[in-house]
């Protein structure tokens, strides 16, 4: 796979199929992440720390295992199992040796087992059979891209402030027109195909 | 609610005296009258219609919105005439006059009133309203050439003319001199094409001081820079970026949109980030993107995240010296960092306590939970795999009936088609199609780039190098557009072709659907990749060279 490739994969998952503005993927994460930046960036880095490795351990068994074998039906249940294996390493490591860290994402790594985001990633890269580096690659910068949307919504809410609408659209409408306005921002990179 | 009311802590930028708010207003109308001027003069009085339509829709919109939401007026403050002339100025001169009516109410009410008016939007309502208005491909890409006097009442009758961005879209420079393309004498929307009006009216703003130069500099000067260094092949590198630098919105939309104070960030160096940022994303949708000109969306991408390039742009107190803000922000984020460090794992035993006692008591429940997740584990995969064993042969009986359809579409003179184990890196898989052991021809899967994705198809090519049919199997074209290039009447243009075709030009042309062109030529494309691929197949076919084959081996 030349790095032309590679690139184009990269800013496929970082702007034209964002997981959270185009894909629609990983948005209940969370919820207090779209109301404080600090909490966006922590949810932030719990996504992208358990799409790459749901990815990478997806596709060694989607590799390895399912194809040659032939047991593709099992595809569901096993990557599923796979998300909830990467939640559980990525708790228990990170209580183990980053004892810090693991205090600040304690209350966020829950939100990762089975999430949208996570295994979207595993399935889109296992549909469009991409390779080791691709698939690496595709699961990396969608999480940078989720943190960055999620810190942007975070950081716009407490800046602006969502309550001069009238009344009736104050709460939930409001919310969504606004991730309406900055899903519209990315339609521009629709079909962004490098090379 | 029974919350304290959070004030936002965004202070509206333009808090000034009252007055001041329509004096920067009134500067900006005055920078924006040489371009408008200019633009009559190239395009006719349809121009100041559809002005005038726009600023009345916008005025109109903000008055009654105020109105009903009960709030003080703000039409005074010119903001919504500036919107309304703005929105105006990014449409083509052809655009019917309900399109900046939509366009103004969408991006005064909801862009700009329901965030709490002037300065308090975090988009650019302009250019939101003409984002919105790209739903109406059609309508939004009719352009008509300059200097022909269109009449106030022409719309969609008038001859549409290839912009210098389609050209530069192609890899080619667009056949104008330097005068014509300052002075704005080609196709476009009607307020982006006068570069030169619209320099003057970007210096006049600099000098008021209305805008600091550091965004639209940076974003020129990111733009000119991205462009010297890659120039398309085969083009002078200067041409191509004075051509790029002249064409489309990136003037209009340096000096007037990315510069609004309200929608770009505080802090200088943000402000170079916002104006580089802008510069690599419309390189980078000129370059790759689907629509021509991405000088709109990069900006509006940007404006989203100018909270992130106001935290990094790491304001400074008075006093203080230049690093001192950074220094002391990189303090904080380090000592926050480094209590994160890596533990080594204690294995600390308590007095008098068996090996592992201390998770006995933990074992139980342990174990029960993993026995329920490995029963519920087990019956689902056995679900599975009898939900596998039940339906496996229908499945494989109905993806054996679409291949049947698919070659019958693509190869109507076979009746069997096999995989081949030759292998092409333009082609997704090659099949041959036989008529009782007879091989009729090859059929090929490519993908190309379309306008809203891949375009997946097969094209069936006979042993004669002429196209027999083509079928598409994935799209992500849009429906009432895009897809009218993949339905049979374009598709059964191809059926007979052979060599190289082309979509314009002088030969071998294919005609294209009016409205889909990017789509069109992505069918061509992939019909000429297969040509080329059955092509080379052909003279490295083995069975014909063991034709010729002389040596003595059986």
């Amino acid at each position: 796979m030349t790095s032309v490739h590679l690139a184009g994969v990269a800013v496929v998952a970082l702007l034209s199929e964002n997981f959270i503005l185009v894909n629609c993927l990983g948005i209940g994460t969370h919820t207090r992440a779209f109301e404080d930046a600090a909490q966006a960036r922590r949810t932030g880095l719990a996504l992208t720390m358990g799409m790459v490795l749901t990815t990478l351990l997806c596709w060694l068994a989607d590799n390895l295992v399912l194809i040659p074998l032939g047991w593709t039906w099992l595809r569901t249940l096993l990557f599923t199992l796979l998300s909830l294996l990467s939640l559980c390493l990525i708790q228990h490591g990170l209580r183990l040796f980053i004892p810090e860290l693991y205090r600040r994402l304690k209350d966020i790594l829950p939100g990762i087992a089975a999430n949208c985001a996570v295994l979207g990633a595993a399935f889109l890269v296992s549909q469009r059979s991409y390779t080791l580096g691709a698939a690496l690659l595709y699961a990396l910068f969608g999480g940078v891209g989720a943190t960055v949307v999620l810190m942007s919504y975070a950081g716009l809410r407490e800046d602006v402030g969502f309550d001069s609408c009238p009344r009736a659209f104050r709460g939930a409408p409001i919310s969504l027109i606004t991730a309406g306005l900055m899903a519209l921002a990315l339609v521009g990179f629709y079909g962004l195909q490098i090379a | 609610m029974n919350q304290t009311v959070r004030v936002p802590r965004r202070v509206d930028p333009m808090l000034r005296l009252g007055g001041s708010t329509r004096g920067m207003m009134a500067d900006v109308l005055v920078a924006l009258t040489p371009n408008l001027l200019m633009s009559v003069f190239l395009f006719g009085f349809r121009v100041l219609v559809l002005t005038a339509v726009s600023v009345a829709a916008c005025v109109g919109a903000e008055f009654l919105c105020r109105r009903f939401m009960g709030k003080e007026q703000t039409v005074g403050d010119l903001s919504a005439c500036v919107t309304g002339v703005l929105l105006a100025m990014c449409l083509p001169s052809t655009a019917p006059c309900w399109a900046p009516v939509i366009g103004g109410v969408f991006a005064i009410v909801v862009v700009k009133q329901f965030y709490g008016g002037l300065g308090r939007n975090f988009m650019n309502p302009a250019l939101t309203g003409r984002m919105l208005l790209c739903a109406f491909p059609m309508m939004m890409t009719n352009w008509a050439p300059a200097l022909q006097g269109l009449s106030i009442q022409e719309t969609a009758d008038a001859v549409s003319t290839a912009t210098p961005l389609s050209y530069l879209q192609l890899g080619l420079l667009p056949p104008l001199d330097h005068g014509q393309m300052l002075l704005g004498q080609h196709g476009g929307s009607f307020g982006e094409v006068s570069v030169f009006m619209i320099l003057l009216g970007g210096g006049y703003l600099m000098m008021r001081r209305v805008i600091s130069p550091r965004i639209p500099l940076s974003f020129v000067g990111t733009v000119a820079l991205l462009t010297f260094l890659f120039p398309a092949a085969e083009v002078s590198r200067v041409d191509w970026m004075t051509a790029q630098l002249c064409s489309g919105g990136l003037m209009l939309g340096a000096f007037f949109m990315a510069a609004d104070c309200a929608t770009s960030p505080v802090t200088p160096r943000g402000q170079s980030m916002f104006g580089a940022g802008c510069g690599i994303l419309t390189v980078l949708l000129r370059y790759f993107g689907s629509y021509p000109d991405g000088v709109g969306w990069a900006i509006l991408t940007m404006n989203c995240m100018v909270w992130l390039l106001d935290k990094g742009g790491l304001p400074r107190r008075f006093g203080t010296r230049r690093m001192d803000g950074l220094r002391l922000s990189l303090e904080r984020t380090l000592g926050s960092l480094s209590e994160i460090k890596l533990v080594r794992p204690s294995r600390r035993r308590e007095e008098g306590e068996l090996p592992g006692e201390s998770i006995v008591g933990q074992l139980g429940p342990w174990v029960k939970s993993a026995l329920a997740l490995g029963g519920t584990v087990l019956v689902m995969g056995m679900l599975s795999f009898a939900v596998h064993r039940f339906t496996d042969l229908p499945i494989a009986q109905q993806a054996d009936r679409e291949q049947q359809a698919l070659l019958a579409q693509v190869m109507p003179q076979a009746t069997l088609g096999a995989e081949t184990p030759y292998r092409d890196p333009r082609a997704v898989s090659i099949g041959a199609g036989y008529r009782e052991t007879e091989l009729m021809g090859y059929y090929v899967e490519v993908q190309t780039s379309g306008f809203g994705g891949m375009i997946t198809m097969v094209v069936g090519v006979d042993l004669n190098g002429e196209v027999t049919g083509v079928a598409v199997l994935d799209h992500k074209e849009t429906a009432s557009t895009g897809a009218r290039a993949l339905e049979g009447a374009f598709l059964d243009q191809f059926t007979g072709r052979s060599g190289t075709l082309r979509i314009t030009g002088n030969g071998n042309t294919i005609q294209a659907v009016s409205g889909a062109t990017m789509t069109s030529r992505a069918i061509t494309a992939g019909v000429n990749r297969a040509l080329a691929v059955v092509a080379d197949l052909e003279m490295s076919d083995p069975e014909k060279d063991d034709l010729n084959y002389t040596d003595g081996e059986a």
